[in-house]
């Protein structure tokens, strides 16, 4: 894990000195701006390639500002973060396929209101291997100039930096198989009656591609009874990454779907607990399954009267024991 | 008391075990089962059938579909064509609208700073996420504030207790305390700025310090706003001047 953080700094670092130095190299002519408001679409997309031929990707950069902003593109290799679909960053750029690399590197002027087009452009040789390379495109905008006066007085210039995530999977077949699995459900196998069940399917993606997390996850009694049921979230889980699944829910005061964790919530749990998940694939069939059974005792409650009783019974031998009879 | 006399034991334990019997039965009348659903003003999704369903729903800034059947299944398209749009799965999140991200003001102009008195200046951040991982906003400065043309810097404030840097907030009100330093407040930010009185330094690219997470969301998320703090104060010996920086903001969706 330390040597992880370590190298993930590292990559950070290096990032920050790459946007750095498109600052030096780019410098803007453009005037202050006061705001800064960039969209870019898609922000994540997902390109397929056939050996042997090209292909290209275009991201959209709309400025909503009343200001002309500048952005100077730099593509950067990308993997995800450990249990997470955050994108890190790396500091080399070894994906091989990109044409004409340098000259897409130019500043890109956006005049106020308009969108604009950055294309990048792939040619694959016959003889590449399949393989899968997420790519991050960040699109850096430099502001104003302080001035200077003769007081102590504090100027800071403000720089935003947008990006969009690029997936580029190789590979000379039509489809590839969903290889996407549950390994593990992580819960304690002894719970309090009294406390919820809660739970973490582990998901880890086998295949070379990325695929859509989907499937659902049921909690049955010790009766038979299916008291749980939640689909997955439908996170992108990158070729080879492992990842914990989450559930699918809305709250009460949002439209939007929202991850939350698997978790069961009744009065009171008793006896035994079978949780399982299940891994849809894109035919809509069950690819990949994991079951974990849990027992649920009153613990607590237990021991609570215990305690009780214990001390009802050394009161009274107390009792007796200081009784002037 | 006469210890023989078993009325009142007898009646705790009574108790206990009538407790313990009705709260079986409530557990084990429970017929509920639990399906998902989900729903706007424009839509509505039930999952009933875990294993048959198909379709799109959507509001009007997403849509969800659960598809069964198709092939290609998964976020990719055809050859050659980037899919975000049309995507394959079971369900799945379309990011149909665009990752926007807003600084509502890059002048940031803390004024004539003094000693024992602290200035600040504010902007928002705002950003829209149309994906189902979310986002991240990372910050980092170039420098400390410096003098511009010079060498003199105002230093990143290291809080009240001198116990805050670039990863940890905390409390700095002391005004015979300098530095610089900021604090975000609103939707999302990290879980150190527990009020508008934690600060933290910037990140340093100077000293290759790695920037960091300010504001994070692991869902899809709409106009998510957050007020920055910037705040400067002096230790008495800096020489007149203005003094500078270049404040960075990263802002990138999540796969």
């Amino acid at each position: 894990m330390i040597t992880s953080n370590k190298i993930k700094t590292w990559h950070l670092v290096v990032v920050f000195c790459g946007i750095s130095w498109f600052w030096l190299q780019y410098p803007t002519s453009i005037s202050a701006q006061s705001d800064y408001s960039l969209s870019v679409y898609p922000p994540s997309a997902y390109l397929k390639i056939k050996p042997g031929t090209t292909a290209n990707h275009t991201i959209e950069l709309t400025n909503t500002t009343t200001n002309t902003i500048v952005v100077t593109p730099k593509v950067f290799d990308s993997k995800p973060e450990e249990d997470s679909g955050y994108p890190e960053m790396q500091p080399t750029f070894s994906f091989p396929y990109l044409s004409e690399q340098v000259q897409k590197m130019s500043p890109i002027l956006i005049k106020p209101g308009e969108t604009n087009s950055f294309s990048l452009d792939f040619t694959v040789p016959p003889e590449a291997i399949t393989r899968e390379y997420p790519l991050t495109v960040l699109f850096s905008s430099t502001i104003e100039q302080a001035n200077t006066t003769n007081q102590v007085v504090s100027n800071s210039k403000l720089y935003g930096v947008i990006g969009a995530n690029l997936v580029v999977l190789v590979s000379s077949d039509e489809t590839l198989p969903n290889l996407l699995q549950v390994v593990d459900i992580e819960v304690p196998r002894l719970l309090d009656s009294l406390r919820g069940l809660s739970f973490t399917p582990m998901l880890i993606n086998q295949g070379v591609q990325t695929v859509v997390a989907s499937g659902s996850a049921t909690i049955v009694d010790t009766f038979g009874r299916t008291v749980f049921q939640a689909q997955i979230y439908p996170d992108m889980i990158l070729g080879r990454q492992q990842r914990s699944a989450r559930a699918l829910t809305t709250q009460k005061d949002s439209k939007l779907p929202e991850p939350t964790v698997f978790s069961y919530d009744p009065l009171f749990l008793l006896g035994k607990y079978t949780i399982t998940t299940k891994i849809i694939d894109g035919q809509g069939n069950s690819s990949s399954s994991h079951t974990k059974t849990v027992i649920a005792l009153p613990y607590s409650f237990l021991i609570v009267v215990l305690f009780i009783i214990i001390g009802w019974v050394f009161s009274r031998v107390f009792a007796t024991n200081t009784s002037p009879d | 008391m006469n210890l023989s006399n078993p009325t009142h034991p007898q009646m705790v334990l009574y108790g206990f075990f009538g407790t313990l019997l009705v709260l079986i039965l409530i557990c084990l009348s429970s017929q509920a089962v639990y399906a998902e659903t989900l729903e706007s003003n424009s839509f509505i999704i039930q999952f009933g059938n875990f294993n048959v369903t198909s379709g799109e729903k959507s509001s009007t800034t997403y849509n969800v579909t659960d598809t069964v059947g198709q092939t290609g299944a998964g976020p990719y398209g055809e050859f050659g064509t980037a899919s975000y749009f049309v995507g394959g799965g079971f369900q799945y999140i379309y990011p149909i609208d665009q990752f926007r991200f807003t600084i509502s003001k890059t002048d940031i102009n803390l004024g004539q700073l003094t000693a024992q008195a602290h200035n600040t200046d504010t902007n928002v951040l705002t950003i829209t996420a149309p994906t189902a991982g979310g986002y991240q906003i990372y910050a980092y400065e170039q420098h400390p504030l410096k003098l511009l043309n010079g060498i003199p810097t105002i230093p990143d404030t290291t809080c009240d207790n001198n116990d805050c840097d670039q990863t940890t907030a905390e409390i700095w009100q002391n005004t015979d305390v300098g530095g610089f330093g900021f604090n975000v407040n609103g939707d999302d930010t990290a879980a150190d700025f527990i009020n508008t009185n934690y600060f933290r330094q910037f990140a340093n690219n100077a000293l290759s310090e790695p920037m960091q997470v300010i504001m994070s969301n692991t869902g899809y998320v709409v106009n998510r706003a957050a007020t920055v703090t910037y705040k400067a104060g002096l230790f008495g010996s800096e020489p007149a001047g203005t003094y500078e920086t270049s404040i960075v903001f990263v802002a990138v969706p999540a796969y």
